[in-house]
């Protein structure tokens, strides 16, 4: 009885990573070795197929193969959410430590901005962002990483500032450090943790929101492949070829889920809390 | 027939055998003390009595009260016991209580879940009871939430909660550890106080041996995991028949340090001049704030080369901010810290880090005192930060190691993390750190106050012998008059921001001149006082 709680919290965590980890490799193929490059061209007698041994997800109108879609779909996912956490924990990062460290009018400006920043309906921003700079994965990164520098800052200004009452830190102002410096030496190694929880969390909220912004057009497009617009394109045809929507579905789904739960799991890692 | 028999009991967590063949018992009205270090198994007693024990642990042999085998009763009938015949005291009143709800409604609310009684009855009994805990309704009203009580208020909620349906045992775990010595004085009165009234037995556990010898009847000691010894309470500490219990006892009362002759007085090492530290006021309106709070109130002192000072007070007199002042980790808003004659100011300017080298700390936590992602090579290091001149690698790994020898710590530990380390370890650790520039004054902040006796006799013996071997001076800051009593050759003692008595250590502790010091003096829990007060073999 005392050991079947942990060990089923490992499996939702491993079964997370092994599916994250899928979607991954399955990406860096097509990137690497044009595995599916053949999948993706068009081949218009063999359109609308259902699934088979051939065509493992089915083709859609214009005969591509559909798992060669998602694959290439996973690639424009991973990298334009990646590239937006980047953006995120590159600027947002150094701000708050900055903020947390200095204190005074600058910390509190760089708070309100924050609150400023959290209190705008994000996506919808981002889709207003992403339509005036013209659409492309390049701006979308753009739209989707402003978006995540407040989340890491505020987590990077919290968790420094609570580090920053405890006696190690005190111990080095006693050694003469100055502030930036216990910035980079004492604050950020304990921050690590908590922002490699935070950026897995990110990605998958990237991921979902890049799905949006390609559905209404302003991420990848066509012909390179995408999540978001492979549901669009699934709308009208639903009822004759119902793959077309189900396969970039539970792409997604099963996408952001593995992320999720691996960053729960993180959490848990990196909390010592929770460890016992 | 004892009120509570508890006959070999074990706990196993994980497969490892953290409590083997306990067994005691306590009799009707009887006070049992139980004894020992941390991680001795004191506080796993009380949770497998009360079987509170976690989930994954397994408790193995009989625990009777009142007759009833409470291991083997369904968990219904267990609630039943708990609170009404069983209640329970824990160490952190801030944890104890909700934070939500209001002390009126909590211990109403421990009533109406025993008795079937009336909403208003209940309000009725809750406030008898925290009439009874010294919690007078008129003065405290039955609407107060936790957060605006004090430690020692609410430990006494806590108590009103565990003594409101007259329990016939009272299981106590570390009742006062957390609260100031007047404070803990008068909660062990009241304790006393309702035990006699009820008639109600307490299992009182604490590390504590003064504590227990003022309030036991018959004392057990447990050391990892097993009653080493048990009896009358004056007969146990005195006899101590088991070499356990007399290294206890030893380690209790702590070795005084050689006196030290003063010589001539010579320029102090470390001065402070009428500082003043003061907080903004809490918010009282959107943009109003109270009165400013004053931590510090105009206080001077100087501590001479190779001097050892003690600085007593109880929590919130304004010690830590004194050392934080001192430090200069805070700015004061008037006066001055100087250091070998010089100001120290709030900057670590480079001609200011020769003042720096001078003054080191070692915090009370040693857990928290160390980066737990630096190795301890990084951390002994972090003061050579104030040399002028960089060293080389090698001389650095060689002060380093110095460092880790004068502390008693093997130069191979360097490349370790400090979570391989004890707590005594780590606080050596810290030493070494607060020494590795061989400053000439080290301010210890409580710096033994977390550590077991036992550690607590090495660490002082440790600072001792180097105070010595470097004409090293220190300020000794703590709440254990016990501690500073032998360990320094002045003190003084702060109250409310300001320092109201100072003098000599013997002359400050044995004949105190302010009532503040005779209070506090009085209200400290003294072995041989105790063991003096009780006619021999009781």
């Amino acid at each position: 009885m005392s050991e079947a709680a942990p060990r089923r919290r490992l499996d939702a965590g491993l079964a997370a990573a092994a599916a994250a980890g899928i979607i991954v490799v399955l990406a860096a193929l097509v990137s690497l070795t044009g595995a599916f490059d053949a999948g993706l061209a068009l081949n218009i007698d063999a359109r609308l197929a259902a699934p088979s041994a051939a065509h493992w997800f089915g083709t859609d109108p214009l005969g591509r193969d559909v798992l060669a879609m998602i694959a290439a779909g996973a690639r424009v996912s991973l990298g334009v959410s990646l590239g937006a956490v980047a953006i995120g924990v590159g600027a947002g990062v150094p701000l708050g430590l900055v903020a947390a460290v200095l204190g005074g009018v600058g910390d509190e400006a760089v708070a309100r901005f924050n609150d400023l920043v959290f209190a705008m309906p994000s996506l919808l921003l981002a889709v207003l962002l992403a339509a005036t700079m013209g659409p492309g994965p390049a701006n979308a990164v753009i739209a989707l990483g402003v978006f995540n520098v407040p989340v890491f800052a505020r987590l990077a200004r919290a968790g420094a500032r609570t580090l920053l009452a405890r006696d190690f830190v005190l111990a080095a102002r006693v050694a003469g450090k100055g502030r930036l410096r216990i910035a980079l030496e004492h604050l950020l190694p304990n921050l690590t943790g908590l922002l490699i929880v935070q950026a897995t969390i990110q990605l998958a909220l990237g991921i979902a929101a890049e799905a949006g912004l390609s559905y209404v057009g302003l991420g990848a497009q066509p012909p390179a492949p995408s999540w978001g617009r492979m549901l669009n394109d699934a709308q009208t045809l639903t009822a004759i070829a119902p793959w077309l929507a189900w396969c970039p579905g539970i792409a997604l789904s099963v996408t952001v889920l593995a992320l999720s739960v691996l960053g729960e799991r993180l959490r848990d890692v990196f909390d010592p809390r929770a460890r016992r | 027939m004892a009120l509570l028999t508890v006959k070999g009991l074990g706990v196993t967590i994980r497969g490892e055998a953290l409590l083997r063949d306990v067994s005691f018992e306590i009799a009707s009205g009887e006070v049992l003390g139980l004894a020992g270090e941390s991680g001795s198994g004191k506080s796993l007693t009380a949770l497998a009595v009360s079987r509170l024990l976690p989930a994954t642990a397994t408790a193995t042999g009989s625990v009777r009260f009142e007759d009833q085998p409470l291991l083997e009763m369904p968990e219904k009938a267990l609630c039943a016991i708990r609170g009404r015949g069983i209640g329970l005291v824990f160490q952190e009143p801030a944890t104890a209580l909700n934070p939500l709800l209001t002390i009126g409604a909590q211990v109403a609310e421990t009533v109406r879940v025993h008795l079937p009684v009336s909403r208003a009855e209940a309000r009725e009994r809750a406030m008898r009871a925290l009439g009874r805990v010294g919690l007078d309704p008129s003065r405290i009203p039955l609407d107060r939430y936790p957060h605006q009580l004090s430690g020692g208020q609410r430990q006494r909620v806590a108590l009103a909660l565990a003594v409101a349906l007259t329990p016939k045992l009272l299981i106590a775990d570390e009742p006062t550890t957390a609260l100031d010595v007047t404070t803990q004085a008068q909660i062990l009165a009241l304790l006393r106080e309702l035990a006699a009234a009820d008639g109600m037995s307490i299992l009182l556990i604490s590390h504590d041996l003064a504590v227990v010898a003022e309030m036991a009847d018959r004392l057990a000691i447990l050391h990892r995991g097993s009653i080493v010894e048990a009896g009358r309470t004056g007969s146990v500490l005195r006899s101590h028949r088991h070499p356990y219990t007399a290294a206890l006892v030893r380690d209790f009362t702590p070795a005084a340090f050689a006196p030290r002759v003063q010589g001539p007085a010579a320029a102090p090492v470390l001065e402070a001049l009428d500082i003043v530290r003061e907080y903004p006021g809490p918010r009282t309106g959107f943009l109003a704030t109270g009165p400013a709070l004053r931590a510090v109130d105009g206080v001077s002192l100087a501590i001479g080369p190779g001097e050892r000072v003690g600085l007593v007070g109880e929590s919130g007199s304004g010690k830590s901010t004194l050392v934080r002042t001192l430090l200069a980790l805070e700015a004061p808003n008037s006066g001055s810290v100087r250091v070998a004659g010089e100001t120290l100011a709030a900057r670590p300017t480079v001609p200011q880090r020769r003042l720096r080298r001078l003054l080191q700390v070692v915090f009370q936590d040693p857990y928290g005192s160390l980066n737990p992602r630096h190795r301890i090579e990084r951390i002994v290091a972090e003061p050579l930060h104030l040399l002028d001149a960089p060293l080389s690698r090698r001389e650095r790994a060689a002060r380093v190691a110095a460092a880790l020898v004068d502390v008693g710590l093997e130069p191979g530990t360097a490349r370790r993390f400090p979570h391989e380390f004890s707590g005594g370890q780590r606080q050596r650790i810290a030493i070494a750190r607060a020494l590795v520039l061989e400053p000439r004054l080290v301010i210890l902040d409580e710096a033994v106050s977390a550590l077991d006796a036992s550690l607590r006799t090495q660490i002082l013996e440790l600072l001792g012998r180097l105070s010595e071997a470097r004409g090293l001076a220190y300020l000794f800051v703590s709440h254990d008059l016990g501690v500073v009593r032998a360990v320094t050759d002045r003190t003084l003692v702060m109250q409310a921001g300001r320092i109201v008595e100072e003098g000599t250590t013997e002359q400050v502790l044995l004949a105190p001149r302010h009532p503040y010091t005779q209070t506090l003096v009085a209200a400290t829990p003294n072995l041989e006082r105790a063991l003096a007060g009780r006619a021999f073999g009781a």
